[in-house]
């Protein structure tokens, strides 16, 4: 909706208000959603999958686990990997179409731009290499965030030591490298697929 | 002292193993033999290094100097996947349980059956409940861990470690943090499963005196070696240095 706001004052200078649906279209697609999810999903589930795993490890369940010779890899970690991989595309497509709803609201309904005009920009502009772009974000950033979430839980003894302060250090440090990463992943993938 | 048991009758060779930890000793010379179908029970103070001579057996930790053995096998510079095949040989009791916080007591002593074996649902069910039932918590089936109390966690514990009939099962301080009543029904259920069982056992614990009921030989673990071995029958009346000093408090 903020999208929609901003997007229809700077298009309207340019008298190009009937684009707003591909500005929306397109930057929800191509970056925000892809990578504000990506950064949500490391907020909601990534801090608590390296914490998950973190207790496990200090609680040393995952000890219990190799002396059952059971593989902690396929056990622990693959189940939420592909967990990751088959909701965080969604979540993308949800977040792209509850932007673009939003856009329609405040475009649309509050400052009057016209629907035809905005439908028809956004289908102008979502092509394949769009929507492309949007899946391997966010199966790349899938893969990205539990490597580096469950890692750092099921390592927690040897970045930061054992206790509660160690699970909190170690929860904080894979919350931000995530994050950054993201971002910074983003750029390449970007740069790579544009 | 204890006889030499020969070559034949060891499970688990501990020889000469050093190991510095934060820049202090740890161990220096420990040298331990543990007799196949026995219960050997190492004691020591908080601290002495009996957790880390475990995780040599288990293979989480090296020495810095020194070899593990079992069954006549060096088990130091094994590979990960040789190592699962020398860990499915242990069942292993962690000093807090390690119950898994996510599943309940059926599914956390279920669970090394389900991962490796090919039993179907129903015989995986008898085998549970008989041991659950073995260890008087069939009623807990269904709860968490967490809703368990100390004793019912060691139990359950006790109760997963023996479901793949394990050759040697290993005990890191099971009894701790448990009153002296709950501590001796954990002794009472460890014998009765071992007469039964006959697996090897290596005990490391604090529990003096209580503890040697439940040993055949008694190891005491100070100053980073074994500074005797007893046979638990006579460990009160032969022990010396640390142990003498610990029963005469």
């Amino acid at each position: 909706m903020v999208l929609g706001l901003q997007g229809y004052h700077v298009l309207k200078r340019f008298g190009a208000d009937g684009f707003l649906g591909s500005l929306i279209a397109k930057s929800l697609l191509a970056e925000l959603a892809p990578v504000l999810s990506g950064l949500l999903i490391i907020g909601r589930a990534g801090s608590a999958l390296c914490a998950e795993i973190g207790v496990m490890r200090l609680s040393e369940q995952i000890e219990a686990l190799e002396c059952l010779a059971i593989d902690i890899y396929n056990y622990l970690v693959s189940p939420k990997l592909l967990a990751m991989l088959i909701s965080l595309p969604l979540l993308v497509f949800v977040f792209t179409v509850s932007g673009m709803l939003g856009g329609y609201f405040s475009g649309c309904i509050v400052l009057g731009v016209s629907v035809g005009d905005y439908y028809q920009s956004m289908r102008d502009i979502i092509d394949y290499a769009t929507v492309r772009m949007a899946l391997i974000k966010s199966m790349v950033f899938a893969i990205f965030i539990v490597t580096v979430t469950a890692f750092r839980g099921l390592y927690v003894h040897q970045y930061s030591g054992r206790g509660a302060l160690a699970l909190s250090r170690t929860t904080t440090l894979a919350v931000v490298i995530a994050s950054v990463g993201v971002l910074l992943i983003d750029y390449l993938l970007t740069a790579v697929l544009i | 002292m204890a006889r030499a048991p020969n070559k034949a009758e060891i499970a688990i060779e501990l020889v000469g193993i050093r190991k510095h930890l934060g820049g202090l000793p740890v161990h220096s010379d420990l040298n331990l033999r543990v007799e196949k179908g026995k219960t050997t029970v190492v004691v020591g103070a908080s601290g002495a290094g009996k957790s880390v001579m475990l995780k040599y057996i288990l293979g989480f930790m090296t020495p810095d100097a020194g070899d593990v053995r079992v069954y006549g096998k060096s088990i130091l510079g094994l590979s990960e996947t040789e190592m699962k095949k020398i860990r499915s040989l242990y069942g292993v009791v962690f000093q807090g349980a390690a119950l898994f916080d996510s599943l309940n007591v059926f599914d956390n002593v279920a669970l090394p059956l389900v991962e490796k074996t090919k039993k179907t649902r129903s015989e995986i069910e008898e085998q549970v409940m008989h041991y659950l039932s073995e260890m008087r918590i069939a009623d807990a089936r269904h709860k968490m861990p967490a809703e368990l109390s100390g004793g019912m966690q060691r139990r359950v514990a006790l109760a997963r470690a023996l479901q793949l009939n394990p050759e040697i099962v290993l005990f890191d301080e099971p009894t701790t943090g448990l009153d002296p009543e709950t501590s001796e029904n954990i002794y009472d259920l460890f014998i009765e499963t071992q007469a039964r069982l006959k697996y090897t056992a290596l005990i490391v614990s604090h529990d003096i005196p209580r503890i040697f009921r439940v040993g055949d030989w008694i190891a005491v673990l100070n100053a980073g070696k074994i500074e005797s071995m007893i046979d638990s029958k006579n460990a009160v009346k032969k022990a010396g240095g640390w142990l003498r000093k610990m029963l005469d408090v």
